[in-house]
Parts: structure tokens; sequence; C-alpha cells
């Protein structure tokens, strides 16, 4: 089982830190980031899928968040915001390469994005546990990015539905039906090498 | 689940109960609970859980978080020095304002006190009792138009 990375925090403890990075004390900035690089990298490596831009692009996070600091009120967790702004960035990047972050989670067929997921798999293939790993991170890197950091944030990071609808401005209702639906395409994805659940 | 009508469509029963043993192989997970209990949905999406659970490749340089804040630092030294320029020129032109204004007034203070003076003179006929009727004349107008607007749009409105 993989150990979930750790980013709890009390509000008091953000709070601390927030102050400390705002009031300039020596390395509080760094450990700012240190703390909360992991988290960033997953939302945007899962986003942009690219490892050098995603580098890129945590640096530009962080150099936002150094910026904007004085602007959180804390009204939601540290984690959630510097998520939120992680997001923003990655987003903002996809829509410049003209590159579509989600299939709408409302339409009921669904058949591009189950086609897309199933792509390059070997229906005849043996069935080995590693083999099945690996066509399923196969299947999750092809689901569109949108839905892949979604699934990262909730099952990587364990951030509940209302934090991942905070960071990605989505209604919570959109979340899980993006967490419902993707699950479901893997599972699709899976049977033939499985056999189909009872 | 619906909060807005942006939200997708609520799930069906059936929807429902999958995403109910999604949820369950996402704990049974979690916890590393025996396997043998999970039924055969739930182990399907058990492998799943797992899958989504490793993290994916690659990751930052070991030094990642000491350059970020070394560039932060480097981009906030010039809109610091910025602001303390900015703060001093306030400063420095508020005490030459005041400089000038405490010139002006020993310069011409005299002249104006006078003219002052005079002016209350002149004006003697109507002393002071004069200017606070005015005054009151004043408060009366704009305050009794006040009144008679506010009473013509209650009268429109019990009308209505």
């Amino acid at each position: 089982m993989a150990a979930s990375p750790d980013y709890t925090t009390s509000p008091d403890e953000d709070r601390a830190l927030v102050e400390a990075v705002l009031g300039n004390a020596p390395g509080a900035f760094e450990r700012l980031v240190r703390q909360y690089q992991g988290l960033c990298w997953h939302i945007i490596n899962r986003m942009v899928r690219h490892p050098e831009d995603a580098r890129e692009l945590c640096q530009e996070a962080f150099l936002r968040v150094h910026q904007c600091l004085h602007q959180y009120r804390f009204d939601a967790a540290l984690k959630s915001w510097i998520g939120q702004v992680a997001y923003s960035v990655a987003k903002r990047h996809l829509e410049r390469k003209r590159i579509p972050i989600a299939e709408n989670p409302g339409d009921d067929d669904g058949l591009s994005l189950a086609e897309s997921v199933s792509d390059g798999f070997d229906l005849e293939a043996s069935v080995s546990d590693d083999e099945i790993a690996a066509h399923l991170h196969a299947a999750i890197e092809a689901l569109p990015p949108l839905q892949r950091t979604v699934l990262t944030l909730y099952h990587l990071e364990e951030v509940p539905i209302g934090e991942i609808s905070r960071i990605t401005g989505l209604a919570e209702g959109t979340i899980k039906s993006h967490l419902f639906r993707s699950r479901k395409l893997l599972r699709d994805a899976l049977e033939p090498r499985m056999g189909v659940a009872a | 689940m619906n909060k807005n009508k942006h939200d997708p469509r609520p799930f069906e029963a059936s929807e429902e109960r999958e995403w109910q043993a999604q949820e369950r192989a996402l704990r049974n997970e979690k916890l590393g609970s025996d396997a043998a209990q999970d039924d055969a949905l739930v182990a399907r999406y058990r492998t799943i859980a797992r899958a989504l659970r490793q993290p994916p490749a690659g990751a930052l340089p070991s030094n990642f978080a000491y350059e970020v804040a070394r560039l932060a630092a480097l981009q906030a030294r010039p809109a610091e020095v910025d602001a303390r320029l900015e703060q001093w020129l306030v400063r420095l032109l508020v005490g030459v304002m005041a400089l000038a204004g405490a010139v002006v007034a020993a310069l011409y203070g005299g002249q104006w006190l006078q003219a002052t003076g005079a002016l209350f003179v002149e004006t003697g006929g109507v002393g002071v009792g004069g200017w606070i009727m005015a005054l009151a004349a004043c408060f009366a107008i704009t305050f009794g138009f006040d009144w008679l607007r506010k009473s013509s749009h209650g009268n429109d409105a019990s009308r209505a």
C-alpha cells in the first residue's frame, strides 16, 4: 500500500508559517515550499504530463504563492490555497497550448473517453499483476488532465471532495461525477484482463 | 449532491451502488484490510485504488525548495526597494508642503487676520444671531424638502 503524503497541518500551524513568510523570517519560505512541493508536483505533473514543463510551472506556482501570500485570508486550509494556485497555473498552461482539460461529466455516453482510455490495450495479453498495474497506469495517463488530477488528489493526496472543489473551482457534484466516471472507465478497461465482475 | 445548476445529473440507484463499491475499495485499500473479504466489484475497484495511490513517475530536484526560495528573495528585493523609496518620497513631499504652509502663514497670516476682523466689523449689523438664523433657514429648507418628498412617496405607496 502506497503511503499518502502528509501535508496535514492545523490552522495555527498554517498561520504561523504564513506569518513567518510574510515577516521574511529566514528559511520560512523554503520550509513552505518543501512542505507543499509534493502537492504542487502531483497537481501540475498530472495536468501537463511533461516533466520539464511541470518543473518550470511548479516554480512559477511557488513564486506566485510568494507574491500573493498577503492575499491569503485563512478562510481555507493553506494546502487548498496553494493547490488552487498550482491548478490555475497548470490550467492556464494547457489553455495556452489549446489542450482541453476535461470531458464533460454530464455526457451520458462517454464513448470517446472510453475509447481513448482503452487505446493501446492488448486484450489478448497475459494477466499478471504487474501487467495489470502497467495497463492501469497507461489507462490513467490516457484520461483527460482534469480527471487525472482529480483522481490523484482524491486517492494519492487524500484531499476530500469539498477541498478538490475549492482547488479546481468546480461544484462538488461535478467532482464526484468525474471520480465516478473515471474509476468506472478504468474498471471497464480492466475487465477484459480480469473477467467481468459479478 | 447537486449544489448548483452546473452540477451533473444525480446518480441513479445502480450508479449509487457502484459509487459505494468504489468508496469501499478505497477505504479497504487505505486500511490494508483482507482482500479475500471483498466482493468481486470491490476487488476490481481495489486494484484501481492501489494503482491510483502510486505516485506518478518523476520528481522535483532535491534542491527545488532552496532554489525557489532564493529566486523569490531576488524578485522581492526590487519591490522592497521601490516601496521604501516611495515611502521616503511621500514623507519628503508632506514635509515640504508643511514647511511651505508655515512660511506662507508667517508671511501673510497677519494680513489674513486683519481682513477677517474687518469682515466681522462690516457685517456687524447682521451680527452672530443673523448668521445663526441663516444657517437654521438652510437646514429647514433642506429637511423640509426631504420631508415633503418622503411624505409624497408614502402617499403614492399607500395608494398603489
